[in-house]
């Protein structure tokens, strides 16, 4: 019963839902068509920690007979979606959690995705789990890894194992799979979607957000999951604006600012091709009507350590309970975390707060000047999967690079593809706004994408 | 911030009431290295009476 003009797992959500609403394509034929796309190539990509196709199917008949009663909920009902372990799913396994592997509820975000429809497919991989299993590999090159954490979220939504994925970013845990995999991830405003039932890594800078295949379903999946949280104590209670409405309008004298000394501060560290690449996009940007100008953060150049010293701290006071254990049989990773944490001391700690105030000072002065601020998203394409240690990421976060400043301010962030490199391994551009700005952020990545067209290109597995 | 050895990390970890995994001192020392020069570096930026980030409210009960 669906429009056949390219297989259903290469549909968006925006488009599956237009189909699903009008009774052309049935939910559970697309959720069946997913599955099996799964069985397909899953065994290549290691997505999936635990696919749920029992439930989902039966929760892709009750979406399809609420619709055929006509009863439909909106642009998620009947969508197959999955999300990072991290989020506890009730009855699912949660590998993270080593006191409760077993979460008797769903997180927040989980059962706003369920009240608005969605069949949930299952958990997906992320790195640094206690159990080390298989590594998440790049649709786009299965040699290549697909930046962390978010690994299942980056890896699913690009080879269509799901239409869409919550992850988790904490350090640029959304943004760089999101990257590195060619796909769309959106970090919004710290409180603007609910942290209950999601496993802390670092409690003030954990943000959970949606990975999708085009802009518009990142906006469908963050309306269905922003609001307030009376079970979330850093959850805001503020309104909640119509977000895909928010692409509708042009970016025609939209002010953007370029951080341009900041990202000369990155230099040495970039893919020179990374930094041609967003400079052609953000050129766009300016075809487009946005007026580009340069803006300067002065502290931004010590935000990446400030992030990193809190979210040692915090994850070591998170697993205080656990640390022998941790240090005994925890992977890599993780113990050279709680190692750096055992390092850090109180005056670390409130010297980074410090930092953490004025680098939010100094965005607030630029956000007076400008809508937004557009910059990379990464600092090379993905690597293989050989080249990688498992302390990259952490050398990683002690020197300025392009995603924990946003974390550190809790801005909302959107990393939307804007090409290809040499090896054809996605690069994408950053694009961060006020606080709770997300229709901005929305829009001028809409913009940009609706005239690159990157999304037309699929991964060849 | 001095430069720390496996022998005073190792000392660190004891009063907190950990042994660290064999050989991990010696693994991760380039990183413990990178990170106390990091922790360094944050504290030679002059912040003035820059408070930190998150308030203490009496009134905020959440």
């Amino acid at each position: 019963m669906a429009d056949k003009e390219k297989p259903l797992h290469h549909l968006t959500i925006h488009e599956a839902q237009k189909l699903i609403q009008s009774r052309a394509l049935s939910p559970v034929e697309l959720t069946g068509a997913i599955l099996k796309r799964i069985e397909a190539v899953d065994g290549r990509l290691h997505a999936y920690l635990n696919l749920m196709a029992e439930s989902a199917l039966a929760e892709a008949r009750v979406a399809e007979a609420e619709i055929l009663r006509g009863r439909y909920k909106g642009p998620l009902h009947g969508i197959p979606v999955a999300v990072k372990d991290q989020l506890d799913v009730k009855g699912a396994p949660a590998t993270i959690r080593k006191k409760e592997p077993q979460p008797p509820a769903d997180s927040t975000a989980v059962h706003k995705l369920r009240e608005a429809g969605a069949v949930m497919l299952g958990k997906l991989a992320m790195s640094s789990l206690p159990s080390d299993p298989p590594q998440a590999r790049n649709p786009w090159n299965t040699d290549h890894i697909t930046g962390g954490s978010s690994t299942g979220p980056g890896a699913a939504v690009a080879a269509g194992l799901c239409l869409g994925a919550l992850g988790e970013d904490t350090a640029g845990s959304i943004r760089n799979p999101a990257s590195l995999c060619g796909i769309v991830g959106l970090k919004p405003t710290y409180g603007r979607v609910s942290r209950h039932g999601l496993a802390p890594l670092s409690w003030s800078l954990d943000h959970c957000g949606p990975m999708t295949w085009v802009v518009e379903d990142a906006a469908h999946m963050l309306q269905a999951v922003a609001g307030y949280d009376p079970k979330d104590p850093t959850s805001i209670q503020a309104p909640i604006p119509d977000y895909a409405a928010a692409l509708r309008d042009d970016i025609k004298g939209m002010a953007i600012g370029v951080p341009r000394r900041y990202i000369e501060e990155c230099r040495a560290r970039t893919d020179p091709e990374i930094l041609t690449l967003v400079d052609k996009a953000i050129s766009e940007l300016k075809s487009l009507g946005a007026r580009v100008e340069e803006v300067t953060l002065p502290t931004l150049g010590l935000a990446t350590i400030a992030n990193a010293v809190i979210y040692y701290n915090e994850y070591f006071a998170v697993h205080k309970g656990d640390l022998p254990a941790l240090l005994k049989s925890g992977a890599t990773q993780r113990r050279a975390r709680l190692y750096l944490g055992v390092l850090t001391g109180a005056a670390d700690y409130i010297q980074a707060q410090r930092i953490r105030s004025r680098v939010k000072r100094e965005f607030a002065e630029v956000f007076r000047k400008v809508e937004l601020l557009a910059l990379p998203c990464q600092l090379g394409p993905a690597q293989t999967v050989k080249e990688v240690d498992s302390l990259d990421t952490l050398n990683k976060h002690l020197a300025p690079e392009f995603h924990a400043p946003f974390n550190l301010a809790g801005l909302p962030a959107i990393s939307v593809p804007c090409g290809f490199s040499r090896t054809n391994l996605p690069v994408a551009l950053q694009l961060a706004g006020k606080p709770f700005d997300e229709p901005t952020v929305l829009r001028a990545a809409y913009a940009y994408q609706q005239h690159g067209r990157w999304y037309e290109k699929r991964p060849p597995i | 911030m001095e430069k720390l050895t496996e022998q005073s990390l190792a000392a660190l970890l004891a009063q907190a009431g950990l042994e660290p995994r064999e050989g991990d001192l010696e693994r991760f020392g380039n990183l413990i290295d990178r990170y106390m020069a990091s922790l360094k570096a944050l504290h030679s930026v002059d912040l003035g009476d820059e408070e930190i980030a998150p308030t203490f409210h009496p009134g905020n009960t959440r």
